[in-house]
């Protein structure tokens, strides 16, 4: 890469302007990408012949499928663009196998229907990668732009859409006045002669714009490559090391080598050049104040005489009249497009019978809105206040008992199987914090898993204590409270309880909380 | 042959260089999408409710249809610094061709002329004539003198590797400055092999090639930032 030989200036761009770039790049070559589609074009026309007859339909869908194949035409000539050679159809003729080389297969198939199909058309077509290569490179490359390739790839569609309409309500505008052709209605009879009419169109549609999609792809695709290898600054590097050695040789070109010419500056505005303006009436010699009478004779005359009231029109309509030396094909032919339609029948109303639908339509959207948010705002009531009305209430679902209450783990299978056992291991071993917290979580496990006790994780020790009361009989109530009180007071005072008191609530644990023995 | 580029320098009569970059019909059609389906929830919405008026309800509801189509992005453009919503969204603005914000009689008549650039149905004429014209221009942007262009992103502080700062022995350009810059910006998303190949260019000026030739550039991106 050399500064000078670049078609286009890389600069780290947004996703957007890439496509524009890329669009920048069609613009600038469209000749030789016109006369490569035009090749393309003509030889799949000459593919398509024998079916083109009877099915004329199949062959659009024929091109439709094989878009892919005509965007290699296109991007070749781009690709060439990137280094500022021009390519012409000889080059692509001469290129032939390297184009169609790789990938085609693949193109045409798997990754006919790909969402980001211009976007990595370069990396099979131009890298020439392929399987697992080719996956991992369109991951990197298709990583940041993913979301504009997807739209660029929406508008291909919408504008090829909107082109095809474009054409048609061109033709059909073009008919002349008062003329019985319906090309809308064409698509409802799908005559042979529609289908063929429709093939042209589509073929038209799609020169407008495939290169445009396949020229936004390649933007993205460049613009993507500039960013992951800086292709920008190596240019602005490579500038500045070849001004370094210029100054170092002590050469005086330096300054014309460094200075870069600005492009030049966009055309003139356009100036908009108003109609003339009509001509103004010339008015007779006012005199004094007449009498009526006579003001309403100059009036006429006026009326007559002056050109501004002598409006005439000339319209000029192009009619066919049968001369009856014509040979039958053309007169029908003719009589199809001059065609008069059968004046009379008042159809005004039909646009407004239409709008009157719409109105139906809204004014029904409106209604039901009202009414289903009414028929809501009812049902919302009776279920804030199904307690006053005595209705059923439903049971609080499911509840899930917490895996920690107060910061102790008092899920089941965090403990030991004989708790008290365990516990009293832990005192001797001289660990009476790590003893009682067991003890007391195992405790509150019990209640929680075996009692069906319902605390949030969030719970105190008080608030453990004041449910166990509704959930255990008097006897292990009251040990579960001496638990508790035994618990706070070793956990913030620091306060040992003695052996004796300790053995006491091991030897009672297993009665009170169920113990699983 | 020029280089192409996205970007188009004018100068405005103070001597300011100022960077456009028109915006093409891909974009544009987005913007324009994403507008259509504000002003038609919004027509929906107030039909619903003008629905209830009756017949009266309709002559007023096409009076806002009216005006929603004609005078919405107008008064979209003049007042939000040339951005009507679908342009917002997609980082757009309208300017006049000489880089003035736009005003109220270019924005309407760029506005009524969608006539002209919906023609023959469906936008073809002004897909046209985007591609046709070198700054993406439909025909009411050329009536108009006006340009749809990409917004500048927003200037940061770069967040710059540390190294040790290092004068350069030469010196530097504006460009050349910020080149550097942008380069010791960039570098942690480079290959690291890259990386060097690109300080490498820069050998004669650093004095070293490799891992050493890329700290040397980075100590310099340091010392433009103002690391001493």
């Amino acid at each position: 890469m050399k500064p000078g030989t670049m078609g286009f200036v890389p600069r780290a761009r947004t996703a957007m302007e890439a496509v524009d770039l890329g669009l920048g790049l069609l613009q600038a070559h469209w000749r030789p990408v016109a006369g490569v589609w035009g090749l393309q074009v003509l030889f799949l026309l000459g593919l398509f012949l024998p079916f083109l007859f009877r099915t004329p339909l199949w062959c659009l869908l024929g091109y439709w499928w094989l878009k892919p194949w005509l965007d290699r035409g296109v991007l070749f000539v781009l690709s060439r663009a990137v280094f500022g050679q021009s390519a012409s159809v000889w080059d692509f003729l001469r290129e032939w196998r390297a184009v169609h080389r790789r990938g085609l297969a693949a193109g045409l198939l798997w990754r006919r229907l790909s969402p980001l199909r211009s976007y990595v058309l370069p990396i099979f077509q131009l890298e020439g990668l392929h399987g697992a290569g080719y996956r991992q490179r369109a991951r990197v490359l298709t990583r940041q732009s993913a979301g504009a390739g997807f739209l660029l790839t929406c508008s291909g569609w919408l504008f090829t859409l909107m082109t095809l309409v474009g054409f048609l309500a061109l033709l059909q505008g073009m008919m002349p006045p008062g003329s019985r052709v319906e090309l809308w209605s064409g698509f409802d009879t799908m005559t042979l002669g529609f289908q063929w009419f429709l093939t042209a169109v589509g073929i038209l549609a799609l020169t407008l714009t495939e290169p445009l999609f396949v020229a936004g792809g390649f933007g993205l695709y460049l613009n993507r490559r500039t960013h992951l290898e800086g292709w920008d600054l190596e240019l602005a590097f490579r500038r500045l090391a070849a001004r370094l050695s210029l100054v170092v040789l002590l050469l005086l070109g330096a300054r014309s080598l460094g200075a870069q010419e600005p492009p030049p500056a966009p055309d003139g505005e356009p100036v908009v050049q108003a109609e003339g303006a009509p001509p103004t009436p010339k008015h007779p010699a006012e005199g004094p104040l007449r009498p009526q009478e006579e003001a309403h004779q100059r009036a006429q005359r006026i009326l007559k005489e002056d050109p501004a009231f002598r409006h005439t029109e000339e319209i000029r309509v192009l009619s066919y009249e049968p001369t009856g030396r014509e040979p039958h094909w053309l007169r029908s032919f003719l009589d199809f497009f001059f065609a008069k339609k059968e004046p009379a029948k008042p159809s005004g109303s039909r646009n407004l019978d239409f709008l009157k639908g719409l109105w139906d339509l809204i004014a029904l959207v409106g209604k039901v809105m009202l009414v289903g948010g009414l028929l809501a705002f009812v049902l919302w009531l009776i279920y804030r206040f199904r307690h006053r009305l005595g209705l059923p209430v439903a049971r609080e679902p499911d509840w899930e008992a917490p895996a920690a209450v107060a910061g102790l783990d008092i899920r089941p299978e965090s403990l030991p199987p004989d708790v008290p056992a365990a516990a009293r291991h832990l005192f001797v071993r001289g660990e009476p914090r790590a003893a009682l917290a067991l003890l007391y979580r195992a405790a509150l496990a019990e209640l929680v898993h075996r009692k069906g006790m319902e605390i949030p994780a969030s719970a105190t020790e008080g608030d453990c204590l004041r449910a166990a009361g509704d959930h255990l009989d008097p006897g292990p109530a009251a040990i579960f409270k001496t638990l508790t009180l035994t618990w706070q007071r070793l956990a913030y005072k620091d306060d040992l309880p003695t052996r004796e008191a300790f053995e006491g609530l091991c030897e009672a644990w297993p009665a009170a909380f169920g113990g699983r023995s | 042959m020029q280089p192409i580029d996205t970007v188009r320098t004018i100068e405005t009569p103070e001597g300011v260089e100022l960077h456009l970059r028109p915006a093409g019909p891909v974009v544009r059609l987005w913007a324009f999408f994403v507008d259509q389906v504000v002003v038609w929830m919004g027509l929906i919405l107030f039909g619903i409710g003008l629905a209830y008026l009756g017949p009266l309800g309709l002559g007023l509801w096409f009076i806002l249809f009216f005006l929603a189509q004609w005078l919405y992005p107008v008064f979209f453009e003049v007042l939000g610094g040339g951005r009507t919503l679908g342009k917002r969204w997609l980082n757009l603005r309208v300017l006049m061709t000489d880089g003035r914000p736009v005003g109220w009689s270019p924005s309407l008549i760029r506005n009524l002329l969608r006539v002209v650039d919906g023609l023959p149905g469906a936008y073809t004429v002004g897909l046209v004539s985007t591609l046709l014209t070198r700054d993406f221009q439909r025909i009411g942007d050329i009536v108009a003198g006006t340009l749809v262009v990409h917004e500048e992103a927003g200037v940061q502080a770069p967040v710059l590797p540390l190294a040790e700062p290092v004068a350069p022995t030469l010196a530097l350009t504006l460009e050349e400055q910020s080149a550097i810059l942008a380069f010791a910006e960039r570098s942690p998303r480079f290959t690291a092999a890259r990386s060097e190949e690109l300080a490498d260019v820069l050998s004669p000026l650093s004095g070293a090639r490799g891992a050493g030739g890329l700290k040397v550039v980075l100590g310099m991106a340091r010392y433009l930032w103002g690391g001493r």
